[in-house]
């Protein structure tokens, strides 16, 4: 079967060629990847899934615009993981590309920039006016609502990932 | 050594290692719950050190409900995947070491979150609060690469 998108085998050489293989199976490599992917995990999943409940109103008693100077660092949680997501996919990409629960969530984080982008575009400037224990208008709970399950289920998708050990091509629907 | 070996002949334990699903199930449910008590903990501890000051530091007590939860779900699948392979952690020093780091960090949050603390005494306790969540992870997540024994049985 022929894949008209990615070149596993090409991504790994260049992995090896800039030196990503060489720190990935260091003695330490791969582990310290993962300690700071699930660091950078806690930080986005905590300041943001705080957004969330609060514009969910699950809490109240905090001004939604107080809350989100937190949001930064869910941001700088998510470049982490991205790094280090781009590491794991470099160093073993076909174990990744053809694997249906790194497909699912990527799928998820789609879902996940989509809702948040939508949010950011339609209503979260009408939320300044809001105080510490006002209720949010339902569309901000239904974004609020969809944000926490995708990044839920993305972290699920994601602990299944090593579930799978992909043969090749099983996994691949968009290949020929 | 021997309860260990005890534990890992139960059914339960040949259940949580043999099934397709039961592992992930726990791996799931422990890694979501982590994210939840610790990601949780991690942003009191930056608003203890100042990040978000606007927002009143004792209402962050609201959220903590949702930190317990995760603890829970971490705690009871932990159990879970502590009966599957019990030598592989309790062998393993770093397994303690985890447990002082995130029962030193929770019991920092508890303290942060009723407020009332010199600025600066304040900021200490959340920074330390703020390494010892990462320690815990870092623990956590080095148990996969630190073991020496998986099984004493087999």
């Amino acid at each position: 079967m022929m894949d008209p998108i990615f070149n596993p085998a090409a991504i790994i050489a260049w992995g090896k060629s800039v030196g990503v293989a060489t720190l990935m199976s260091a003695r330490w490599g791969w582990a310290s990847v993962e300690v700071i992917h699930f660091i950078g995990i806690c930080l986005l999943f905590g300041t943001v899934g705080m957004f969330d409940l609060r514009m969910m109103n699950a809490v109240r008693g905090i001004s939604l615009m107080a809350l989100h100077r937190l949001v930064p660092y869910g941001v700088l949680g998510f470049a982490l993981c991205v790094m280090t997501g781009a590491l794991f996919v470099i160093a073993a990409a076909d174990q990744y590309l053809y694997n249906p629960a790194w497909q699912l969530k990527m799928l998820m984080l789609v879902i996940a920039g989509v809702n948040m982008a939508a949010f950011y575009l339609t209503t979260f400037t009408r939320l300044a006016a809001l105080g510490e224990d006002d209720a949010p208008p339902w569309t901000a709970r239904l974004f609020a609502a969809i944000s926490l399950l995708s990044w839920i289920a993305a972290i699920t998708a994601g602990r299944v990932i090593t579930a799978y050990r992909p043969p090749g091509w099983f996994w691949c629907a968009w290949c020929q | 050594m021997q309860i260990l070996a005890w534990i890992e002949q139960t059914a339960l334990s040949v259940f949580v290692r043999q099934d397709d699903y039961a592992y992930f199930w726990l791996l799931i449910a422990h890694a979501l719950g982590m994210a939840l008590l610790v990601g949780g903990g991690i942003a009191i501890s930056l608003r203890g050190l100042g990040v978000a000051s606007s927002a009143r530091l004792e209402r962050f007590a609201g959220f903590i409900p949702y930190m317990w939860l995760g603890a829970a779900l971490a705690i009871v699948s932990g159990l879970g995947l502590l009966i599957g392979y019990p030598a592989k952690a309790l062998t393993n020093p770093i397994f303690a070491l985890k447990f002082i780091c995130l029962i030193g960090a929770a019991l920092l949050i508890q303290r942060i979150v009723r407020g009332q603390r010199p600025p600066k005494q304040m900021r200490m306790m959340a920074g330390a609060s703020l390494a010892l969540w990462l320690a815990g992870v870092a623990c956590g997540k080095l148990l996969l690469h630190t073991y020496t024994i998986l099984m004493i049985t087999e």
